[in-house]
């Protein structure tokens, strides 16, 4: 069944046909929330949300844009929510107390990589926490946008229509917030 | 005609580059600015050098999360639809009786279970709950507290493994950190699926990072037969590098020197293992590899 029909039924209330599209998507969603707050709890909020958004408004659907573009801005709006309220609470990158010290959380995530080196597993910490606070030094349209951009691969124009602006703005932010990020890694990215 | 850029502009231009943003004029506008001009050159190379060091910080979630996710959006999506009913008995309320049928289908029933239970095993009952974690407590008044908490029991299902729900859960306990047996298990199930992409990645997953030995060995097994994939090349190149075990090293560098692909992405890692390879059996392969591939002993 393509996807049209998978929404159409899935809109007369098809649950099953709502758990395939929902399976086809959710990797990615998962994806974007986990990169963009870097915490499995928060991004487990952000698919719960997203995707229950998606079928208590599935009805609203009319296809005048992929459902993709579709979902995606709901994913991004709960994202911007997200880090809007962090920017307020002025979090620096996650790190959490423990009743054996502090940690950073981010150490907690599984890594894509083992390494058993452990200089290279020092300056890949090291490094990790420069990141996390470059990351938190970007706006969060600049965080979105960089993360969307870099590390799912959208296209400008398909981030622009999921935040509601145009490429041209989606290109600006995305200029801006690869400048800070160059700036803000500094030593590790010699020319 | 490629335009004439200054600096300002092909340093715009070259943040973006990496994206694929930019039209074919401008491209070739930046690289001609590129070859004439060290510092935008050296901006270049510092461009590049970012993405490299933020390629390798993607994070790329469990499967164990994925399978929670999936498992409580089911739950409240039941709930929201007012329909947390299983599925035999939703079949059975699509079935609309008239009031004279009801009592008549409902005795069929009772007497279908009365005969049924004799007729089959005794039916294993749910189990208890075997954990419980307590999420939030509200004191209320009069001495009572609303407490909600999470609780786990233990189930078991049966499918076939094409079923989505079933590949979810053994992708789960392929990543399950506590228990290598189970890990063990669900790899050697999941091998005869490694032609779907969320399998292979775990399987990779489990070569790559898995700390039991036996579990990478198990995923190695179950990844030879796609040795024609770049993905699985990759993986095995990295444990051939990088894994502790000589016996999954040995077992890499067999699979990778028997396949010519693999053979001509190999020379730098080869020269590199003759270099600093402890294992004499590992070190004479890649002598050989790399003496059939006309290479030099040495990376200078």
């Amino acid at each position: 069944m393509d996807e049209a029909s998978l929404i159409r039924a899935a809109q007369r209330g098809d649950q099953d046909a709502f758990a395939v599209l929902v399976q086809t998507h959710d990797q990615a969603v998962l994806r974007i929330a986990m990169n963009l707050l870097r915490s499995p709890e928060e991004a487990r909020d952000v698919y719960q949300d997203a995707f229950l958004r998606v079928f208590r408004n599935l009805h609203t659907f009319r296809f005048d844009c992929s459902f993709t573009t579709w979902l995606y801005r709901i994913v991004t709006n709960i994202c911007l929510d997200q880090l809007r309220k962090r920017k307020v609470r002025k979090e620096e990158p996650p790190v959490v107390a423990t009743a054996e010290g502090e940690f950073d959380a981010l150490e907690a995530v599984e890594e894509v990589r083992a390494d058993n080196n452990p200089q290279r597993k020092l300056l890949t910490g090291e490094l990790r926490s420069r990141i996390g606070l470059a990351l938190s030094e970007l706006t969060p349209r600049e965080r979105l946008v960089f993360e969307m951009r870099h590390y799912q691969g959208l296209r400008l124009r398909a981030i622009g229509e999921s935040l509601g602006t145009t490429e041209e703005a989606a290109k600006n932010c995305l200029f801006r917030a690869t400048q800070k990020m160059r700036s803000a890694l500094g030593d590790y990215v010699q020319g | 005609m490629a335009m004439n850029l200054n600096c300002e502009t092909a340093r715009e231009l070259l943040e973006l580059q990496p994206y694929g943003e930019l039209t074919f004029d401008q491209e070739e506008a930046v690289d001609l600015h590129v070859q004439i001009c060290p510092a935008c050159a050296a901006e270049k190379r510092q461009i590049e050098s970012m993405h490299a060091v933020l390629d390798r910080q993607s994070i790329e979630p469990s499967y164990e999360l994925l399978a929670q996710c999936r498992q409580n959006l089911r739950r409240s999506v039941a709930v929201i639809a007012g329909d947390d009913r299983p599925v035999w008995r939703r079949w059975i309320d699509s079935f609309t009786l008239s009031n004279f049928a009801k009592p008549v289908f409902a005795m069929g029933l009772l007497a279908a279970g009365f005969f049924g239970a004799r007729l089959m095993p005794p039916a294993e009952p749910v189990a208890a709950p075997v954990a419980r974690n307590v999420r939030f407590i509200e004191p209320g008044t009069n001495g009572a507290v609303r407490i909600g908490y999470d609780e786990v029991r233990q189930r078991s299902t049966e499918g076939r493994i094409d079923d989505r729900g079933i590949q979810d859960l053994l992708l789960a306990a392929a990543a399950n950190p506590d228990d290598p047996g189970l890990r063990v298990d669900s790899v050697e199930v999941l091998k005869s699926r490694v032609e779907l992409e969320d399998v292979r990645g775990a399987l990779i997953r489990a070569l790559e990072a898995d700390t039991n030995e036996g579990v990478r060995l198990k995923a190695l097994e179950a990844l030879k037969p796609y040795l024609g994939e770049r993905d699985v090349r990759a993986a095995l190149t990295r444990s051939l590098v990088a894994d502790q075990s000589p016996v999954i090293r040995t077992q890499a560098i067999d699979l990778l020197v028997s396949s010519r692909p693999a053979q001509q992405e190999l020379t730098g890692v080869l020269q590199d293992l003759m270099r600093r390879e402890q294992n004499a059996y590992i070190r004479q392969k890649s002598q050989t590899a790399l003496r059939a591939m006309k290479a030099s002993l040495e990376t200078f």
